[in-house]
């Protein structure tokens, strides 16, 4: 679905973001974008929506070119972006003037995610607190159906609470014709939600994996449990180490996404290796 | 599905715009009201009534660049702003839409917004300095040959074109950033003007405005050359172009925008 291709981009020449990327991301999946602050995360989001444009090279999705903003390409996509700031209309007329550019949307479902976020539709939207209208936003960008959902730091400036309404209803919304991208610096958030683990790092995707391949690969554990032999990496915690090794036993384990971000960006070339 | 322009489209951004803006508009459309008042109150109230035609035309002008140069200049304004500009590009919607939106609302209503404004205004108070006055004063008519106000609306066109195509290349302070380089293109122009006539004539210049007369000093004698009813036509036909060009450059700027 979204294909990028030798894709190089900088917002100035001498310093690119990334260099030559290729990336094949498909329907079907939540895909957790992971990177560094100024990785470069929202930025590669930004152009796999055609809203900045490759140095070198191309990204399309469902075929057509992302830069060129076609109104066929954007009815089958929604941004949701990190800041925001939304018009002084209410939630039922932000959808009134909105909903019908793209054709798939589902008001039924607005007003039922809606309800669940604890938000009422008819107050005044530029009046919301941040995390309120963030959760308008959200609720509508998976009201639209489109193909392609990308979301750059949703759970940002949401409650805790919240954040888990916010999981189960991604976790309800990911259907075989949609695919989405979800970017965040906050690990955790992530947990028990996105299937797909992408991780940008030196200007280059170090990491597209399914959670059940790295799961499959890599034992997640403290220092007691984990293949001796085969530990990659080890970090400190309270009461001992947490290690990432080998998973010869094909051992069921919970993939611990915070030690496997923080083993790729502290560069343990021994970990991707391993997943490759 | 047409990529370029669809009809249906169009009207459902056109209403979208309007819906989310006239707050801002009916604002903006009330200041106007009241500095015209007040302005045109205050010169009736000082001239005792004598407000003549050239006076409304002066106002009629000078309100007109101004407002209208700045309305321009903030009609891109969300593009600028990165809270808003991923919602504005990424809408379903076509950029020859999004300019054609854009260009109605500072083109269009805005000249009828403001000439009705003006009339409204002008008219409000000529009636009352000719209640008490012998001397009745009349409502200037801006479309009559006469006075020649009716090229205002050509200048404007030009300021509009600029102050638009600024409005998309800046992305913040774009009537400052816009007036500031249209000062330096008229003081460059003004200092290559004299080479220019020098390299041309190959006599001394005395003294020569862009686009209008030339003195020439010939065998010490002063020489001075205006342009004929032709050359008029000629620079009205470049005024229309140069705006042609501006909008059409606006467009593509737009195409190519980044946020």
């Amino acid at each position: 679905m979204i294909e990028l291709t030798n894709l190089s981009f900088g917002y100035r020449k001498k310093a690119l973001l990334f260099w030559n990327l290729n990336l094949n991301l498909e329907t079907g999946h939540i895909y957790g974008l992971l990177g560094k602050n100024g990785a470069g995360k929202s930025t590669l989001l930004k152009n796999i929506a055609g809203l900045v444009f490759p140095t070198e090279g191309t990204c399309k999705v469902n075929g057509l070119s992302a830069a060129k903003r076609l109104p066929s390409f954007l009815q089958e996509l929604f941004f949701i972006p990190e800041e925001m700031e939304l018009p002084s209309l209410s939630g039922r007329e932000f959808v009134r003037r909105t909903a019908h550019f793209y054709p798939k949307f589902d008001h039924s479902l607005f007003d039922k995610l809606l309800a669940e976020f604890d938000v009422n539709a008819d107050d005044n939207l530029n009046q919301l607190s941040f995390g309120q209208q963030k959760k308008v936003m959200i609720t509508f960008g998976l009201a639209t159906n489109t193909s392609l959902l990308i979301m750059d730091e949703p759970t940002n400036g949401l409650d805790i609470p919240s954040k888990v309404q916010f999981r189960r209803i991604m976790a309800s919304s990911i259907t075989e014709d949609r695919c989405m991208i979800i970017s965040t610096h906050q690990v955790r958030d992530l947990d028990s939600l996105i299937d797909t683990l992408l991780v940008l790092h030196k200007k280059e995707i170090v990491l597209n994996k399914s959670l059940d391949d790295i799961g499959d690969r890599l034992l997640f554990s403290t220092s007691g449990n984990a293949n001796k032999e085969g530990i990659l990496y080890t970090a400190p915690n309270a009461i001992g180490n947490n290690t990432i090794s080998i998973n010869n036993q094909q051992h069921n384990n919970k993939v611990d996404m915070e030690l496997l971000f923080n083993a790729i960006i502290d560069d343990h070339t021994a970990v991707i290796e391993s997943l490759k | 599905m047409n990529e370029t322009f669809n009809f249906n489209r169009f009207l459902n951004l056109f209403k979208k715009h309007t819906a989310e803006q006239y707050k801002t508009y009916l604002m903006s459309t009330g200041v106007l009201i009241g500095v015209l008042i007040l302005i045109l109150g205050f010169i009736s109230y000082s001239t005792k009534g004598h407000m003549g035609p050239v006076i409304q035309a002066a106002m009629f002008i000078n309100f007109l660049f101004f407002s209208g140069t700045i309305f321009t200049s903030l009609i891109f304004t969300d593009l600028g702003d990165r809270k808003k500009s991923i919602s504005t590009l990424a809408l379903p919607a076509s950029h020859f839409e999004k300019y054609l939106v854009a260009w109605i609302y500072s083109f269009v209503i805005f000249q009828l917004v403001f000439l009705g404004c003006f009339y409204a205004i002008d008219y409000l108070v000529i009636t009352i300095s000719n209640a008490n006055s012998s001397d009745k004063m009349e409502v200037i008519n801006v479309f009559s040959t006469d006075r020649k106000v009716w090229v205002s609306f050509l200048i404007f066109a030009i300021l509009h074109s600029i102050c638009f195509f600024g409005a998309v290349f800046f992305e913040k302070l774009h009537f400052i950033k816009t007036v500031f380089s249209f000062f330096i293109f008229i003081a460059m122009l003004c200092l290559l003007n004299p080479i220019l006539l020098h390299a041309i004539f190959q006599e001394e210049i005395n003294n020569g405005i862009p686009f209008n007369m030339v003195g020439l000093i010939i065998n010490k004698e002063y020489v001075y050359i205006e342009p004929t009813q032709t050359s008029y036509i000629i620079a009205v036909i470049i005024a229309i172009l140069i705006s042609v060009i501006l909008w059409v450059s606006t467009y593509f700027r737009l195409k190519e925008k980044q946020v």
